[in-house]
């Protein structure tokens, strides 16, 4: 039977998840049934190095966060593309080179356009609601 | 022979010339800190939409296929390339005016249209899955944005928020769809998934049903681009959030695209479970219908009541389709031309009346306007005949296309309730008439001042419905052609 000596493939793979989860759950559980614990408030707080928390995480971040992250996997992605252009690089003559300039240069054109708007200055101060224009709000 | 010869470029020439102005656009609104940026954008978005619809025509001189097969310039393609094109410059004229009222006016608000044509056009011609995937999600991101541009009005971000969460759910379905029509077929091109399917690589009817479920998915992704029940539900909050120029956009624009991938990849890629998918269409043919027209009977806000009415159109299109021959594809895309003019129009003169922050947008303030303002208020009442299928008009002739179709499929029952319908949604287009000149203003209005732009933008849409009303023959004759070309 094909089918089944085709599975039978994975029964390794199987003992070894039942072996690794096993070990996981089994050692937690050894220690929570015979370990004993005394609880204080030296034992609760943050250990050694870790900070005591403070206020809320609900926090508002600004806006600037977000936009320094969406433009770094903008970019991060788009400079992706040009591996596999350098792999084949020869093969494609000056066409390749041609529409990987042009490429480059859509990708810079955005570059430009969020340099312009102020995207990377993060000395603007915050404006008051309703002064003059201006690209991040 | 060259990689990629030069009439390639001549057959995406529309989508490169849209482009290169969409990035001269954000060029020009990054740069320097003027005060007349924005009109600068709306002049350049002008010339940049109006020359493509120009490249549409060299488009049309250079038929075949492009790039690898992904792309195919047929009659088809070029069709629907006029509608979306000329609906982008109908709605820049008609930002030109709306966006300095609201005190919106900047230059990304046309580079958004333009990008999001691209893709409408891109989706058009496409005839490979992941394309029309790709060029599916720059036009859905680009209105994303568009429809939550009056960002201090909590509706429009309200929408705008709704239709992203709910548009992504809706594409992943049809990622999804996609994987399952490669894993079946072994390909993604139309064309080549309609020959796979007939000569399946896996045995004993198994490829039909991946096929059909995968069908099945697109069906919901698709349908929730073109508005049809079941997956209609975010249409009316995000059609009254939107600014109005993108509201029209939205209903013309992105729809007809959607139709035409839709009937692209039914009619050619899934052609071999016609039978089986024929009843998804014509389940959410008469959904669409039905829950459009009833809803759209209590509406007071004529956005909410146009998105609902969209909805009811999206269903008579669906009639069309479940036709499944080349009458119906010839007869969805007179319907769309006549329904993107008539829509646009009806669009525009709603924006025109808006005011500062939308503010007369209820049935109620279109009391009386019918002497006040002869020209829009006729032109709205010309526009709203022609939604319920008045002779005379486009809409008239899209209908008339659209059940003769159906009959000759033999679809009678469908065909009669597409017909009580119609009789239906006469009600509430009516009532909107009857609000403009029978009845006494409650409030005086600001008047609007009539724009050069304003202007143009009637005449456009006022001369597409009557020339659809009165001369249909050359564009369904060219429907017709392409339909029998699509389908080869």
């Amino acid at each position: 039977m094909p089918a089944s000596s085709y599975m039978s493939n994975y029964v390794p793979i199987l003992i070894q998840l039942i072996l690794a989860v096993g070990l996981a759950v089994g050692l937690v559980a050894i220690s929570e049934l015979i370990g004993w614990r005394r609880r204080s408030k030296v034992k609760s707080a943050a250990y050694e190095c870790g900070i005591t928390p403070q206020g809320d995480a609900n926090r508002r971040f600004a806006v600037k966060f977000y936009l320094v992250a969406i433009v770094f996997i903008l970019f991060d992605v788009e400079a992706v593309f040009l591996l596999p252009w350098a792999v084949v690089f020869r093969q494609l003559k000056w066409l390749g080179f041609v529409e990987m300039l042009v490429y480059i240069g859509i990708v810079l054109a955005g570059f430009a356009y969020i340099w312009q708007k102020g995207v990377f200055d993060w000395n603007q101060p915050e404006r008051a609601e309703g002064g003059p224009a201006s690209p991040i709000h | 022979m060259s990689l990629v010869p030069a009439e390639f470029y001549w057959r995406i020439l529309p989508e490169l010339v849209l482009a290169g102005f969409g990035a001269v656009l954000m060029l020009i609104e990054g740069g320097g800190r003027a005060g007349n940026r924005g009109r600068l954008g709306a002049y350049v978005a002008l010339l940049g939409s109006l020359l493509a619809f120009g490249a549409v025509f060299i488009q049309a001189a250079n038929p075949g296929d492009a790039f690898q097969h992904m792309f195919r310039v047929d009659g088809f393609t070029v069709f629907f390339d006029f509608v979306i094109i000329g609906a982008t410059v109908v709605v820049v004229l008609l930002s030109m005016d709306y966006l300095p009222t609201q005190h919106l006016e900047r230059g990304e608000f046309y580079a958004l249209l333009l990008f999001g044509t691209v893709g409408m056009t891109f989706m058009v011609g496409s005839v490979e899955l992941i394309m029309i995937f790709i060029s599916l999600e720059i036009s859905s991101i680009s209105t994303y944005v568009l429809a939550g541009y009056r960002r201090h009005a909590p509706r429009s971000t309200e929408s705008s928020l709704k239709y992203f969460l709910l548009g992504s759910f809706a594409t992943a379905f049809f990622l999804y769809g996609i994987a399952l029509v490669y894993g079946a077929t072994g390909t993604t091109q139309l064309y080549d998934v309609a020959r796979a399917s007939l000569t399946p690589i896996v045995g004993g009817g198994e490829a039909d049903r991946v096929l059909l479920l995968a069908g099945a998915l697109m069906f919901i992704g698709l349908g929730f681009k073109v508005s049809a029940a079941p997956f209609q539900v975010w249409t009316p909050d995000v059609y009254e959030g939107a600014p109005a120029p993108v509201t029209g956009f939205m209903s013309a624009g992105p729809k007809a695209a959607a139709f035409a991938i839709f009937l692209r990849i039914f009619y050619v890629a899934l052609h071999s479970s016609g039978h089986a998918w024929f009843w998804m269409v014509y389940v959410a043919a008469i959904l669409s219908m039905c829950l459009g027209n009833i809803a759209a009977l209590l509406q007071t806000n004529i956005k909410r009541m146009l998105a609902y009415s969209s909805i009811a159109h999206a269903g008579y299109v669906l009639v069309a389709f479940a036709a499944l021959g080349p009458e119906g594809i010839s007869a969805v895309m007179f319907y769309l031309a006549a329904y993107v003019a008539m829509n646009i129009g009806a669009f525009a003169v709603v924006s025109h009346f808006a005011h500062r922050e939308e503010r007369y947008v209820d049935v109620k303030d279109y009391a009386g306007l019918g002497f006040r303002f002869p020209v829009p208020a006729f032109c709205l009442s010309l526009f709203l005949f022609s939604l319920i299928g008045v002779p005379l008009t486009g809409g008239f002739f899209g209908k008339l296309y659209v059940f003769r179709a159906a009959l000759d499929a033999h679809l009678v029952g469908l065909t009669v309730i597409a017909v009580l319908n119609s009789a239906l949604a006469a009600f509430y287009y009516l009532r909107v008439v009857v609000f403009l000149y029978m009845r006494q203003p409650a409030e005086e209005i600001a008047a609007p001042p009539m724009t050069g732009a304003f202007s143009l933008v009637m005449i456009a849409c006022v001369a597409v419905v009557i020339w659809l009303g009165v001369f249909p023959n050359r564009v369904l004759e060219f429907a017709s052609r392409s339909a029998a070309q699509m389908l080869r």
